[in-house]
């Protein structure tokens, strides 16, 4: 507690000590502008940058004024705002940069010197105002040296109808052989070709760009270059370069601007393109920027350096008509419908499909647009069937889009009626009703599985009966008696085969070790030992009982040499007392015990060869039963 | 001693550890009465609630599962038969009922989607779609007994063609052991699931991010889930690709 009652008095102390100063912008609010280019062609755009400065967040500027001369469009805006704070003596400053680049592209309606009116902009009830720029828009010189063109096969479409739209670039022949083509002399320098559909405008499909110039490539390097389409060098370290199109197509005579008629060299670039929202669309203005052979001095073609512009195509993509019918499924052009019924044959509330199928024929409208009819609106089937999915999926295959309806009949004896599809033919401009055929049904009454409905019983029949049956599901299993828990203990089963073949492992050490042992003569001799030692002192015990005290020494005697013997795998018999108690020192027997074995045997050696008595016999005996069991031990602790 | 082993055994791993088998068989056969009865989808639901609440505490048993997916079938959640079919498939998998309710349950769900290839090991081991799981698991372990039996009678009766029999056993049931355990993952931990309501799909974990496939994904798009972060799935389907979906749009 004291630790951290001393970390906070230390920061109450540190903030009292910091005096922090507000932050603040670096200046008074400005609003700057600039262009990309001080010259350009007619047609041609420049980028025009707006930029606010001291102010957090500025409203775009007024624009207003540059409507009358220029088609302006934005081009996005971006904040640069920067902070910085700088801690000197204690003293916390924090320094804020405010910046907001507003970016548009403008596009000049007209020729002559333009002014771009002043931008202006409102902060805190305040306007402020940047600088006018003046560009100079240029007009094309009329020239019949090169002549651009836009058109478009068909003059309005509706959505889903593709229409292919040409640039076509004519261009003089050479002055010296009119049968050589004109672009060829410029394979150093080709002209230039400024297209605004290359990357297709918004709501518009068509072929992958890369896939639709690629077949254009030229190969001896004659042709145009294409806006920035570029393509890789054939070097390993070459960058990529501009890629020349080839676009030759024909040739073509029209007259010149004094009169004569010209042989022109026509160059095509053809893009098919689909429309997928209605709309207008602007296709052009397309410059051809670039220096074509105008003569030729000795072996040298001049040059002369020029701009054409093709003006730009307004193309309508026309709307649908409304009002729209409920059941127009989005079609536009020609399609046929059909249905079929799965199963056919099914009583009162078993589920069936209903596929509808919708084929486009040709020329029309993609199938992406045709979506599910909607059934419900149908009143002879939502009347005669539950509609469980009223808006399925469709899947195209082809020219054909499918959808998969999951119905199920309310009463029996009904059927699929003709289900009608609305399509709008762009031809007649009118909507167009197309009906599949009625589907027969079997449905039947039975509002539970009868026995004859079943294909059997769930242990009665075969699979063939399986594989004949299409229609619902088959009945329940009904027998209490297959409700066991079908749950298994993998963990505990695997336990027990490990346990198991535990056992059987320890049974094979044991069984094996008993089966080694029992033929080995020195364990046996060793297992007996004790009992041998044991049942020599009962028989000296019942030779003293007897009288017979000499026997009872010897077997006494027997008794102890037999044991260390045993237990040694020594031959017992002729040991020494000496020998037996080297034998018990080399077995590391404590010195006591070697001694009392030592004075036993000598006890029993005089007794023997002395006058043992009786009372001699019982105390060596008694002594013998004594030493027996530490003796065993010990032997069998040094073993 | 081994059939005294095998019953505490299979007692331990075989009877219920939930309701008591009469109270089961009562809801079974209540279940069956509401189903044979039933007239709209309402009623296929509450048999459908019957059923559901017998697989409680671990119960697995294959004609519950087999009766659920018929219950949904007629109630008309494809998703949720297509489920209840599948977790049936691993303990009756010799039914060709429920193999012909499974085909007509996918042929009608609005959402299906091309079956996914069977995994691998089902072709290696050629009888798994043959056998039960419990069989699998029981005959791996009887086989396993059966070779410590045969390695016992050879170690005692000190003959070595025992042992050859016992290894002989001891691969057989290591094969069919691999077999249950492939098969237990499958049950225990399954990757499968199914979609149950018309949902999209999403490139990310939010309702933020764009749609994974130009077309809502419907009732029964089955998919395997490769990975799950919170109540978003990310799952694979098959043909169209991958996305993320909601937890409570699936069913496991």
């Amino acid at each position: 507690m004291r630790r951290i009652g001393c970390v906070v008095a230390c920061a109450a102390c540190l903030a009292l000590a910091v005096r922090v100063a507000p932050a603040r912008a670096a200046g008074p609010p400005e609003i700057a502008a600039e262009v990309s280019a001080n010259e350009i062609f007619i047609g041609e755009s420049i980028d025009f940058l707006v930029e606010i400065r001291n102010v957090q967040d500025p409203t775009p500027p007024d624009l207003a004024g540059l409507n009358d001369d220029f088609d302006v469009k934005s081009n996005g805006d971006e904040s640069r705002n920067q902070s910085s704070t700088m801690i000197f003596n204690g003293k916390v400053t924090q320094e804020n940069i405010f910046s907001h680049v507003f970016r548009y592209r403008l596009t000049p309606r007209r020729t002559g010197r333009l002014k771009i009116a002043a931008p202006t902009t409102t902060i805190e009830g305040k306007t402020i105002a940047g600088r006018a720029i003046t560009i100079n828009v240029i007009a094309p010189e009329e020239q019949d040296l090169v002549i651009p063109e836009i058109s478009v096969d068909r003059e309005r479409v509706y959505p889903t109808q593709p229409f292919e739209i040409t640039l076509r670039v004519l261009v003089h022949p050479l002055p010296d052989d009119p049968d050589r083509d004109p672009l060829a002399p410029l394979h150093s320098q080709p002209p230039h070709l400024d297209v605004n559909w290359v990357d297709l405008p918004a709501g518009l499909a068509g072929d992958d760009k890369a896939r639709w110039l690629g077949k254009l490539l030229s190969r001896d390097g004659a042709g145009f270059t294409l806006n920035d389409v570029s393509t890789r060098g054939g070097g390993f370290f070459e960058g990529p370069r501009a890629a020349v199109l080839n676009l030759y197509q024909r040739r073509e005579q029209r007259d010149g601007l004094d009169g004569r008629s010209i042989n022109y060299f026509v160059y095509e670039l053809r893009r098919r393109m689909t429309p997928e929202k209605s709309g207008t669309f602007v296709f052009g203005p397309v410059t051809v920027k670039g220096t074509f052979a105008v003569d030729k001095d000795k072996r040298q073609y001049k040059g002369q350096r020029l701009v054409a512009i093709a003006p730009a195509v307004d193309f309508e993509v026309r709307e649908v008509p409304s009002p729209r019918p409920a059941t127009f499924c989005g079609g536009i052009g020609q399609y046929q419908v059909s249905a079929s019924a799965s199963p056919s044959e099914l009583r009162v509330g078993d589920p069936l499909t209903l596929t509808l199928n919708v084929e486009r024929g040709a020329g029309s409208g993609s199938l992406e647009s045709i979506s599910a009819p909607d059934l419900t609106a149908n009143s002879r089937i939502s009347d005669d069937f539950e509609i469980v999915d009223k808006n399925p999926t469709g899947r195209a295959e082809g020219d054909t889009k499918g959808f998969a309806y999951a119905l199920r009949p309310k009463r029996a004896g009904v059927g699929i009626p003709a289900i009608g599809v609305t399509v709008f033919n762009p031809d007649t401009e009118e909507f167009e009703e197309i009906s599949t055929r009625p589907v027969a049904l079997k449905v039947s009454e039975a509002s539970r599985l009868g026995a004859g409905e079943l294909v059997g019983s769930f242990t009665g029949s075969g699979p063939q009966e399986i594989k004949s049956r299409e229609q619902g599901i088959f009945q329940n299993v009904t027998d209490p008696t297959e409700l066991r828990d079908q749950n298994v203990n993998v963990t505990a089963l695997a336990e027990l085969a490990a346990g198991l073949w535990g056992v059987v492992g320890c049974l094979a050490v044991v069984v094996t070790s008993r089966r080694r042992k029992s033929g080995d003569v020195v364990w046996q001799r060793r297992q007996q030992a004790r009992r041998t030692a044991a049942r020599k002192l009962a028989e000296a015990r019942a030779a003293q009982a007897a009288g017979r005290s000499p026997e009872a020494l010897r077997s006494v005697r027997s008794a102890v040499v037999g044991l260390v013997a045993d237990l040694r795998n020594m031959v017992a018999e002729g040991l020494t007392a000496a020998e037996t108690e080297a034998l018990l020192a080399s077995s590391s027997v404590p010195a006591d015990l070697q001694g009392e074995v030592r004075r036993l045997l000598d006890s029993i050696e005089s007794a023997e060869y002395g006058s043992g008595s009786g009372a001699a016999s019982a105390a060596l005996i008694e002594q013998a039963e004594g030493l027996i069991v530490p003796l065993a031990r010990q032997l069998d602790r040094g073993s | 001693m081994l059939a005294a082993v095998l019953s505490v055994l299979l007692l331990s791993t075989g009877v219920s550890r939930a309701a008591a088998p009469g109270t089961r068989e009562r809801t079974f056969l209540r279940a069956l009465e509401v189903f044979d009865a039933a007239k709209a989808p309402g009623d296929y639901h509450e048999a459908a609630a019957l059923l559901e609440s017998l697989l409680t505490d671990g119960f697995r048993n294959g004609a519950v599962y087999y009766n659920l997916g018929n219950a949904y079938f007629r109630a008309g959640e494809y998703g949720r038969a297509i489920a209840a079919y599948r977790k049936a498939k691993p303990f009756r998998p010799r039914d060709p009922y429920l193999e012909a309710n499974l085909r007509q349950a996918r042929s009608v769900a609005p959402g299906r989607l091309p079956e996914a290839p069977a995994a691998w090991w089902t072709h290696v081991f050629f009888w798994s779609g043959w056998l039960s799981l419990p069989e699998k698991v029981y005959s791996a372990f009887a086989i396993f007994l059966a070779a410590a039996a045969a390695a016992t009678c050879g170690l005692m009766l000190r003959r070595p063609r025992a042992y050859w029999i016992s290894g002989g056993l001891i691969a057989v049931a290591a094969v069919l052991g691999i077999d249950a355990g492939m098969a237990y993952a499958d049950v225990a931990w399954s990757r499968h699931a199914i979609v149950t309501s018309e949902t999209v799909a999403r490139k990310g974990i939010g309702q933020n991010y764009e749609p994974a496939f130009d077309q809502p994904l419907k009732d029964g798009a089955e998919f395997t889930v490769l990975s799950e972060n919170g109540d978003w799935v990310f799952g694979h389907f098959e043909g169209i690709g991958d996305g993320w979906l909601r937890r409570q749009d699936i069913v496991r």
